[in-house]
């Protein structure tokens, strides 16, 4: 951001905290449901984590928000630059997070400790493609014709009845795809809590 | 194959789309039988928890400010003085208990060691002027 834009073109900390604090219990929803899409694919990340970490840095004044922006666009432009830069954090790290690994492999009788060997077959530009945000989402909605439908008109930047008319869908097939899509995101959020 | 520049630019286009998607449906919809008070309840959770990392942050860059002020304090050098003025000063530090110095030593010392000498215990007795982190 320029340092020459006027101070008030920014929410003061005060109101960013009022603008929180006024959101309703679908507000929040909305929010962890963003999230979840911004952490796709990351192992460290959660959507509670990530909107926490999001309203550290508005909060703190780390990252700003515009006058004028609504709070979810504003949520949604953060969550997704702290989401990146830790996908990127994660992919020059030294730790392959998405390794495949067979411990044990290689052990022998003496008391060293058991080997570990790389079970991916994988070439490398089918790793890269598959630790993207959106290869992971669609493999959210394999095998479900609809969602994947649904996915591909939101990535050609096609939403609600628009989108609805290009897939050839009537409302109702349409949003029961989309909830199908929100479950899968929710149900893969909640997996990678628990594991 | 999908450059990494398109994937990104397609999925920001799915993102920017699901924002829409959410934000035109009823609050009935997204919450979809949820309880709006206990999600509330989480989401002011949330925020109090950021407040008190913010505070956390905040007393931590200052801790580093503070270090790095120090740091910098003791790289400072000592005013420039005559070699007679270095065993002066030198002289009256011997008594000081903070410090190992003979001063009968001193007169055998050269030039040069009794300058550097005095700006070594100079920047030493800056350095105990300064608080410590414990006192911040």
């Amino acid at each position: 951001m320029s340092s020459t834009e006027p101070p008030d073109s920014r929410l003061s900390l005060a109101e960013v905290e009022v603008e929180f604090r006024s959101f309703s219990g679908a507000d929040w929803k909305r929010a962890l449901s963003l999230a979840r899409f911004c952490a796709a694919g990351l192992s460290d990340w959660t959507a509670e984590t990530l909107v926490a970490e999001a309203l550290v840095k508005l909060q703190s004044g780390e990252r700003v928000w515009k006058r004028g922006v609504p709070p979810l666009v504003t949520l949604k432009t953060v969550m997704r630059s702290i989401a990146s830069n830790n996908r990127k954090k994660a992919r020059n790290g030294p730790i392959d997070q998405h390794a495949t690994i067979d411990v044990g492999a290689g052990e022998t009788d003496d008391a060293s400790p058991p080997g570990i060997q790389a079970q991916d077959t994988r070439t490398p530009e089918e790793i890269v493609d598959e630790r993207s945000q959106l290869r992971h989402i669609e493999t959210l909605v394999e095998g479900d014709e609809d969602a994947q439908m649904v996915l591909m008109a939101w990535a050609d930047g096609l939403r609600g009845k628009e989108a609805a008319q290009e897939l050839g869908f009537d409302m109702n097939r349409y949003e029961a795809a989309r909830k199908r899509l929100n479950t899968r995101l929710a149900s893969a959020a909640t997996l990678r809590k628990t594991t | 194959m999908t450059s990494m520049t398109e994937k990104q630019d397609e999925f920001d286009a799915l993102l920017d789309s699901y924002l829409a998607e959410l934000m035109a449906m009823s609050d009935a919809e997204v919450l979809d039988g949820e309880d709006p008070a206990a999600l509330k309840a989480q989401g002011l959770q949330m925020l109090e928890t950021a407040k008190t990392e913010c505070g956390r942050r905040r007393l931590l860059a200052a801790k580093a400010q503070l270090a790095n002020r120090k740091r910098e304090s003791n790289k400072v050098a000592a005013p420039a003085v005559s070699s007679q003025e270095a065993r002066a000063f030198l002289r009256k530090v011997s008594n000081d208990p903070r410090f190992t110095l003979a001063a009968r030593g001193l007169d055998e010392m050269s030039d040069e060691d009794a300058i550097r000498l005095y700006d070594q215990i100079w920047r030493l007795e800056r350095a105990g002027e300064e608080p410590t982190d414990d006192e911040t």
